[in-house]
């Protein structure tokens, strides 16, 4: 279990991670979202041994990850520009991840590699990005360290080896103790391979759920009220977090689950009213847009 | 885990990805050093082929020279080398801290960061050191299959190889400080660059300033406090020194003096490169644990240093670039100095804020440290210009005084010394003055600083003076007092004649004191290899005299001098002198001639040092009369029948002055013959008569004790009909 307490991290003038406190629970797959420059990279820099915090700690199993070689062999970061040595073959860096974890699945990389059709003499500065990606995910996953953190690891995987990814990842949690944390952009990825999701906006944590709790915690309303008294005893009633009007369509993005929100929706007789879920992109956006985020700069 | 890291793995590792830089650092060694050797060496092997260069002559050489052939002493390339491979080991292996991805790689692995600046450190290391020791082992089998190896030269030459070691820990541990100081390349370069050089340059422009400022400002030679500070302050001085110190031949037989390095001045550098080291070692390993991630790309690790390393690099750095403007312009001090350093601080400043910023628009962001700088330059310009710490105008309590020496300016001309090539030679310092004599000295002292505070300065010899009148010439004197509390203090002030002749004269009438001051009562008799006499032809010829001869001879003229007046030596007219040569006690071979081996049988020629302050007066009635038993008769004055030729080449302003034409106008019709370049003239003539009214009138000169004229650059060349000739200004 990783836990972060009061974790804070700034860079000049820039609160990069602003008292950030959460759980991230064994043997499910988290996902780190949050807006561009939230915090996300120093967050995963963080966690890995990489950053100091400021104040606060961040905890690996109840250790202090910071300067403990321990606790780091049980943590793997894959960063959003992967490095390799100047003119390595795949086959150098498998033996320097092998060298450095001891953990090291020597013979699952060679299948995974066979499998996904890489030559492991080929020299890596002749791979495209995607590529590139796809052999630090094989290293990552291969590590066998307990948890690993992806930054933006799927942007710039095809679909179809993105697919072949979250397989390996549910395989391995199935196999072994294995935590991914993945910061990713991409929320409709995230939203079918992860248990749980934190969200990030300028450095801060507005929410750390289970991501099933959450699409339960908010939805959106869609109803007409002729009265214009009832629907502000609507308003009053419900806890909005969003409102858009289209003639006398209401659509309201409300926190609460979705019965108690048709619920109140009912008591005001309205001539329409439905209750839809929402998906994580809507709750992204709805939760930042609270916190004063324009959605016009989110989309990918 | 911790305990599970192979480092070997991981050095093996750091170096198999720096590949490329051993592979460099094994063959540019390769061939500067085994290769360069062994040609070098064959070359001057090939010099035996030279007449009078004997086999025991060559050996000597190639073994004075064969440890520097392994530290780079000998062989600047092998330097430049250390030098290169010291910054590229550093800037490879901790390029890592300067981009992120690269960081965020190894910082995220299982090693703690104290770890990774070892393996680091340590591979860097082994990069250079594996093919330097190499590489040095070779030339030392070189030098044995030339057959030049003996035990002191394989002990001199392991320390040559200790010695290019530390020189290269030093600069590679300065870099790897500069690395960890900085967040980019570029950065890292000019920060590596400032800490080898900058505490060299600004300590010797501290030592420039105050000599350029102060009038009364002396450092003896080797003595010079800051220059001497910065020999071990600085990586670059340091680098030089331990270079030079281990880079010699130290022979078993003839003892450490032979080569002018003793043990302290080989241990000190030694153990100054060491500290140093260390300490830069240790604020790396610091810095590395406390670099901040977020600082790849940055100009500085740490920027809350930023304004502070600004003002540091800029105040020395604006007084270095002016100070050398100065010496390449000969500006006027007083007019430029303080407009220039002005305007050098606020291009530094400005240029600094640029490399930070790397925005044009945003260098004046940082301009309280800007303003900070230039006040800081402004002060120092101001205690230098204004001499607020009263340097010219301190003189020492004289009953704090417990010695005081004093050294007019043309005694270093006048006299040479047998020790003269000592490192604490007095011929630079002055003698101190009998104890009853110390406060005429002091008076004398205080009669220059008199001189000095009502302006008058004295030109050093190589700068020229308009202002100076001709009628009262003023001589430069040191002062060296010794105060009872042990410190010294050197101070020069301007005297003229009427005040530095009566106070010397009556110096020398104490005879203890002019046994100290004259070379002849501190000559070791069994180092005189020859002596020489000159009258008034000035022709040296070398006495025939047996040893005994030649002892009976200095005793005469010991004698004569202690009972000559002492204003015959201070304004006395010389009419001949004496020149004693003696073995140079610093060159090889020395102890082989002294103990009665030929000259060339050990050395081809004699490394001689010829002796001066050995004038002749004629009331030396002893030594004349001995020379002229000998055989060897003092003529006071040149015959002219003596003269095959004589010429005069006249400076363009005694021509335009025409300070000589009087003269001219005196000689024979046609005897002599004019010729007038754009430079001045050549007068030549062989007429007797014409060169007797010549030699009447400007007669060769010979150095005075207290010698205050000054040659007006012409000259005059005569030639004997015996085919000798002389020279001389006047």
């Amino acid at each position: 279990m990783i836990e972060l307490r009061e974790a804070d991290k700034t860079f000049r003038d820039i609160h990069a991670a602003d008292h950030i406190s959460t759980t991230i629970q064994d043997g499910m797959v988290f996902g780190l979202i949050g807006s561009n420059g939230a915090g996300k990279s120093t967050l995963l820099r963080m966690i890995s041994g990489i950053i100091r915090p400021d104040s606060g700690q961040i905890l690996a199993d109840g250790e202090d990850v910071w300067e403990n070689p321990e606790v780091k062999s049980r943590i793997c970061f894959l960063s959003d520009t992967p490095y390799y040595f100047p003119n390595a073959d795949i086959a150098q860096m498998r033996d320097y991840y092998r060298m450095v974890y001891p953990t090291f699945n020597d013979r699952l990389f060679n299948s995974l590699t066979k499998n996904f059709s890489i030559d492991i003499n080929r020299k890596i500065h002749s791979f495209s990005k995607g590529m590139k990606k796809q052999v630090s995910i094989l290293l990552g996953l291969c590590s066998g360290t307990r948890y690993l953190l992806c930054d933006e690891t799927f942007d710039g995987l095809d679909p179809v080896m993105r697919q072949a990814v979250k397989s390996l990842f549910a395989s391995e949690m199935l196999n072994r103790d294995f935590t991914p944390v993945i910061a990713s952009h991409n929320l409709r990825e995230l939203e079918d391979i992860c248990d749980s999701v934190g969200l990030l906006h300028q450095g801060r944590l507005l929410l750390s759920e289970d991501l099933d709790r959450i699409k339960c915690s908010v939805c959106k309303l869609q109803c007409v009220i002729s009265d214009s008294n009832r629907e502000q005893e609507l308003f009053r009633n419900l806890n909005i977090l969003k409102l858009e009007r289209s003639g006398s369509l209401l659509t309201l993005t409300v926190r609460g689950d979705r019965s108690s929100v048709l619920a109140a929706a009912q008591e005001q007789n309205p001539v329409f009213a439905e209750v839809l879920p929402l998906t994580l992109e809507e709750v992204f956006i709805s939760e930042t847009e609270v916190a004063g985020y324009d959605i016009k700069n989110l989309l990918y | 885990m911790t305990s599970k890291i192979s480092y070997i793995k991981f050095i093996r590792e750091d170096i198999r990805h720096r590949s490329w830089l051993a592979v460099f650092s094994a063959l540019v060694l390769f061939l500067a050093m085994p290769v360069y050797s062994a040609i070098y060496i064959d070359g001057m092997k090939g010099a035996q082929t030279v007449p009078g260069n004997t086999s025991a002559f060559i050996t000597q050489n190639i073994r004075a020279i064969f440890p520097g052939l392994i530290n780079g002493q000998n062989a600047m390339i092998v330097c430049y080398i250390i030098f290169l491979l010291a910054v590229l080991c550093a800037a490879t292996g901790y390029g890592h801290i300067h981009s992120r991805e690269k960081l965020d790689f190894y910082h995220s692995l299982p090693l703690r960061r104290m770890q990774w600046f070892s393996i680091s450190y340590l591979s860097g290391i082994l990069i250079f050191l594996i093919p330097y020791l190499i590489n040095s082992f070779l030339i030392i089998a070189i030098g044995n299959m030339n057959g030049i190896l003996n035990s002191a030269l394989a002990v001199s030459s392991l320390i040559a190889v200790l010695g290019g070691c530390l020189v290269f820990l030093l600069i590679y541990t300065t870099c790897v400080l500069a690395m960890t100081l900085t967040g980019r390349t570029v950065t890292a370069l000019l920060a590596g660059v400032f800490l080898i050089v900058s505490p060299l340059f600004i300590l010797t422009t501290i030592e420039s300033l105050e000599q350029e400022f102060f009038a009364a400002y002396y450092a003896p030679p080797g003595k010079a406090f800051f220059v001497n500070l910065s020999e071990l302050l600085s990586p670059l001085g340091l680098s030089s020194k331990l270079l030079t110190c281990t880079g010699t031949y130290f022979p078993a037989s003839a003892g450490s003096e032979l080569t002018g390095i003793t043990l302290p001045e080989l241990l000190i550098p030694l153990a100054a490169g060491i500290i140093m080291t260390v300490l830069f070692l240790i604020l790396s390993a610091v810095l590395y644990r406390k670099y901040p991630s977020e600082a790849a790309g940055n100009a500085l690790a740490f920027p809350r240093s930023a304004p502070v390393l600004k003002v540091l690099a800029c105040i020395p750095g604006a007084f270095i670039i002016t100070d050398m403007i100065h010496a390449f312009t000969g500006m006027s001090l007083e007019k430029w100095f303080f407009p220039l350093s002005i305007l050098t601080v606020l291009i530094l400043t400005l240029f600094v804020e640029y490399i930070y910023r790397m925005d044009l628009r945003a260098i004046w962001r940082g301009w309280k440290s800007t303003l900070i700088s230039i006040a800081g330059v402004a002060a120092i310009v101001s205690v230098l210009q204004f001499d607020l710490i009263g340097y010219d105008s301190y003189m020492p309590d004289e009953d704090n005084v417990a010695r005081i020496s004093i050294l007019p300016d043309s005694f270093s001309n006048y006299f040479i010394y047998p020790s003269e090539y000592g490192p604490d030679s007095e011929i630079y310092l002055g003698f101190y003055v009998p104890e009853e004599d110390t406060a005429l000295a002091c008076s004398l002292a205080e009669t220059g600083l008199r001189n000095a505070e009502n302006g008058i300065e004295v030109p050093n010899t190589w700068e020229y003076s308009e202002s100076e009148s001709s009628d009262e010439k003023y001589m430069k004197t040191l002062f060296r007092f010794q105060l009872d509390s042990g410190r010294v203090i050197y101070r020069q002030y301007p005297l003229n004649r009427e005040q530095l002749v009566p106070a010397v004269r009556s110096l020398l009438e104490n005879k203890e004191f002019r046994k100290t001051i004259y070379p002849v009562f501190q000559l070791n008799r069994d180092d005189v290899y020859s002596i020489n006499f000159s009258d008034s032809y000035q022709v040296p010829v070398e006495l025939n005299l047996t040893d005994e001869q030649r002892s009976q001879l200095l005793d005469a003229y010991e004698q004569d001098l202690l009972a000559a007046d002492a204003s015959t030596l201070t304004e006395g007219t010389a009419i001949g002198s004496l020149e004693i040569n003696i073995y140079d006690p610093f060159q090889p071979g020395t102890e082989a001639l002294q103990n009665g081996m030929t000259a060339d049988s050990v050395l081809g020629s004699p490394n001689l040092v010829g002796l001066s302050g050995f004038d002749l007066y004629p009331e030396y009635t002893n030594t004349l009369e001995f020379l002229e038993n000998l055989g060897y008769t003092l003529r006071t004055e040149i015959d002219p029948e003596d003269v095959e030729n004589l010429s005069i080449t006249l400076s363009l302003d005694s021509v335009q002055s025409a300070k000589y034409s009087e003269l001219f106008h005196t000689l024979p019709d046609g005897s002599a013959s004019f010729t007038q370049y754009s430079t001045g003239e050549d007068v030549r003539t062989s007429d007797p008569e014409a060169i007797r009214l010549i030699l009447d009138a400007i007669p060769p000169s010979r150095t005075e004790l207290l010698d205050f004229s000054e040659d007006g650059g012409d000259s005059m060349e005569i030639e004997y009909k015996d085919g000798a000739g002389i020279g001389y200004y006047f």
